[in-house]
């Protein structure tokens, strides 16, 4: 049976989570429609992080099997966006966490790596006089934006495509990176000024 | 020429949450009061917003056509390699059979009570009906009269004698006829 404290019933008018609580009482039909929902937006947040249509389908639909395997312990305690996002990030993490495990190394900020300057900082180049003063064509301004994407950081990246292409609040995307709000804030407020300094001599 | 002085950190922080509407009513006339102020202000505020917006050239990126499918599948064939323990259909067999045996011990522990019962307590019916024999030859007996010869009759014959059947006495006739 569902719980029906006042935060649960805040949540059921989300018609996912309604979805997900048939999912929880057996109904496949419900999780192929919840799939179908969220799969391009799964998809689409994973291929901007990870750079890699073909990983971000695989990290997509190890983030649905973490649903349907933990289904039946669901409980309606946050819009179900938030509730998916969460999970995707955690694999995310996980990920990266492998990731940096096999082959990164950290390196400061304003320090140059073995394999040249940071994307940021060549960004920061291209943007000041030396680059051609020309119009950008539609693509070159769009890989400009997705390079720009590069040079944010894992965790920036997810906070920043939460809030764009999922129109999630701070406290949402708190709750679905397991971070306070003031940390969102600030993480925010970090990732759109990297931006602001990337993307400005586009902008004029 | 114009030198142009960056807004703080904070300030900063808080002018982003201005643009996303995160701010609460009091911080909000705050930071409109600094950009009525503030051309620098007025000039992050719109690099920053624009900046956001040219989030918007990414490509949109889609799940390929078959990826409905695919997961179902892999899920479908997850769900069939599941231990033999974690399958519902397991557990609630496994409960039945528990249910089973408790109902089964009962059953068995009540039938044990009853048996006891009838050994410490028997009925009056059951008494007679275990004495029935011994109320059956009752009349032969009563014919023996007393216990001794009765002790006799044990030593030399018990069985037939309980069953009334006693030894015919020797014929005087006979006895008279080989002297």
């Amino acid at each position: 049976m569902v719980a029906t404290s006042s935060l649960d019933i805040k949540y059921l008018k989300d018609p996912d989570v309604r979805l997900m609580l048939r999912v929880r009482d057996g109904d496949e039909n419900a999780f192929s429609q919840l799939v179908q929902n969220y799969q391009d937006r799964i998809v689409g947040i994973f291929s901007h992080i990870l750079g890699d249509h073909e990983a971000a389908e695989d990290l997509a639909q190890e983030t649905f099997l973490r649903v349907y395997r933990t289904r039946r312990g669901y409980q309606p305690n946050a819009k179900f966006s938030t509730y998916i996002f969460h999970i995707a990030n955690n694999l995310a993490s996980n990920t990266r966490r492998k990731k940096n495990r096999r082959k990164e190394v950290a390196m400061p900020a304003g320090q140059t790596t073995a394999f040249g300057v940071r994307p940021e900082e060549a960004l920061a180049v291209e943007k000041s006089a030396l680059m051609p003063a020309r119009q950008l064509t539609r693509e070159e301004l769009r890989a400009q934006v997705r390079e720009s994407l590069e040079a944010l950081s894992d965790r920036e990246k997810t906070a920043i495509l939460l809030h764009k292409f999922e129109g999630m609040s701070y406290v949402d995307i708190s709750t679905a990176m397991d971070m306070t709000e003031p940390a969102v804030k600030s993480l925010l407020a970090r990732t759109r000024e990297k931006l602001r300094v990337i993307l400005e001599p586009l902008i004029r | 020429m114009k030198k142009i002085v960056r807004v703080s950190t904070d300030l900063r922080s808080n002018l982003v949450a201005y643009l996303d509407g995160e701010l609460d009513e009091e911080t909000s006339r705050d930071v409109e009061q600094l950009l009525a102020k503030s051309e620098v202000a007025r000039h992050d505020v719109e690099m920053l917003s624009r900046s956001f917006d040219l989030l918007d050239m990414l490509p949109k990126e889609k799940a390929s056509e078959q990826f409905t499918q695919q997961t179902l599948a892999t899920i479908s064939a997850l769900e069939n390699q599941i231990p033999l323990a974690d399958r519902q259909w397991f557990q609630w067999s496994r409960r039945l059979f528990v249910i089973c045996c408790w109902f089964c011990l009962l059953i068995g522990s009540a039938y044990g009570g009853y048996i006891a019962g009838q050994k410490l307590w028997p009925s009056p019916t059951e008494q007679i009906l275990e004495d029935f024999d011994f109320y059956n030859n009752l009349d032969h007996y009563e014919e023996v009269g007393e216990i001794e010869f009765l002790k006799q009759l044990q030593q030399q014959d018990l069985e037939d004698a309980l069953q009334g059947i006693f030894p015919e006495p020797a014929d005087p006739a006979e006895g008279e006829v080989s002297e």
